[in-house]
């Protein structure tokens, strides 16, 4: 993990406040046509911050919470979020910074590849097609957005 | 790229395994995990969710509320005595009173994804401290709903009867018949009556209702109707489409029995014609 004290702080904050978002909003969220996923956005955000192993806990730490709300199907949520926050540290050994750009189409692949991979799994009704190439990319771009909005506020410390 | 530290990969393995573990678990332990978190990491969530519907119900039924008290108040004046009049031909006829069982009125929340096409589980706003146990039946006005399954203090988890876990012996409403209701998976929504005896043949339309074997669920909850037949097995037993009572998107609003003890028999609660058979 991160070593300044600051750091840690905020990022803690930013994990907890987009996790009660996350679950508080859900409601909301689920009426839009492009619904951001805040849980997922703090466990990608963080994997930036922290190394492998401590990324793992925090995606496994959430991916609980997800599948305790949802009930069914449950496992699947930790499983794919304790995946994507270790992939998610490691490409901190490839991309250096986080600048905005980056940082957009990190959250937005990753957000892309939970919901595209969660709908199949689901078996979901509905055109695959249609969700795969059209949902799933609006719901990454509003999650890369959140996590746009949300850097500057883990910086300011 | 560099190599991921070697300490790092035993973490990996760790919570994978863990969640793999997760998944795999007997349904009920999954349940009772996710009583636990609801009931403490996420209690502060769920409480809001439950004071905004409240709110939002709150608002949309003031209105009506108002207009069906002024027709219910109308309608009391006009039945004073009514009520012990009745009392008095039952006893003198020797009917059981209607309605003996009790029932806690409960909010239903369906549990699930976003992308999930079929709800399997529901969420109730009450739990052991409104009289709530595990393996109670949930029912609407039109008929069975599904099961609790997990009850911590203020909150209910139960199954809809499109879990695929779920079962109900069923019988017909003149209780000639009897078979195994189950879920089917896609849409519409349906269910399958299996086990029926070979030599008799259910007509489209025919009514099912709980049949009380089992010892879960009291004999007389509508369940559904039957739609066509699907199958013979092998000679011995037929099988039926089954047009739900109830659709999980539907209920919202549901009763739960509290009383185990007067739980025997809810027939007289839905009102149905009364089988020639059974006059």
């Amino acid at each position: 993990m991160t070593g300044k004290p600051g750091v840690r702080v905020g990022l803690v904050v930013a994990i907890a406040v987009l996790t009660f978002l996350h679950f508080a909003l859900a409601p909301v969220f689920n009426s839009w046509y492009a619904s951001p996923n805040l849980l997922l956005c703090a466990a990608l955000v963080s994997a930036r911050q922290l190394r492998p192993g401590a990324a793992t806990a925090v995606g496994f730490g959430l991916g609980l919470l997800e599948d305790a709300m949802a009930v069914s199907h449950f496992g699947l949520a930790t499983l794919m979020l304790v995946l994507l926050a270790y992939v998610g540290s490691l490409t901190r050994d490839l991309f250096l910074g986080e600048e905005p750009l980056f940082m957009g189409t990190y959250l937005l692949v990753g957000t892309w590849i939970f919901e595209t991979v969660t709908f199949l799994v689901l078996g979901a009704s509905g055109s695959v097609l249609t969700f795969v190439f059209l949902q799933a990319p609006l719901d990454a771009l509003a999650t890369g957005l959140v996590g746009y909005v949300t850097l500057p506020l883990l910086r300011a410390r | 790229m560099k190599r991921p530290a070697r300490r790092d990969l035993p973490f990996l393995l760790l919570f994978l395994l863990a969640a793999v573990v997760l998944m795999t678990l007997p349904h009920q332990r999954q349940l009772a995990l996710a009583t636990i978190v609801r009931s403490t990491a996420l209690a502060p969530v769920l409480q809001l969710h439950g004071w905004l519907a409240d709110v939002s119900t709150t608002r949309a039924s003031v209105t009506a509320l108002r207009a069906e008290r002024d027709s219910l108040a109308a309608e009391l004046l006009s039945l004073q005595g009514v009520g012990e009049e009745n009392l008095r031909l039952r006893a003198l006829l020797e009917l059981a009173e209607r309605g003996t069982t009790r029932f806690r009125r409960a909010n239903l929340y369906p549990a699930g994804r976003t992308g999930e096409g079929v709800r399997r589980a529901f969420v109730l706003d009450v739990g052991r401290s409104g009289g709530i146990r595990p393996e109670t039946p949930v029912v609407a006005p039109g008929g069975l709903v599904g099961i609790v399954r997990s009850v911590s203090e203020g909150q209910s988890i139960g199954d809809f009867w499109t879990h695929p876990d779920f079962r109900v012996s069923a019988m017909t409403a003149d209780g000639r018949v009897f078979g195994i209701i189950r879920s089917l998976s896609g849409t519409p929504l349906r269910m399958r009556l299996d086990g029926t005896p070979y030599q008799v043949e259910l007509l489209p339309g025919a009514e099912l209702v709980t049949s009380g074997l089992g010892g879960v669920f009291p004999r007389g909850i509508p369940i559904g109707r039957i739609s066509e037949l699907t199958g013979a097995e092998a000679g011995w037993a037929k099988s039926y489409l089954v047009e739900p009572a109830v659709h999980p998107d539907a209920a919202r609003e549901v009763m739960v029995p509290v009383e185990p003890g007067g739980m025997s028999d809810l027939v007289e609660l839905w009102d149905r014609p009364v089988p020639d058979s059974l006059r």
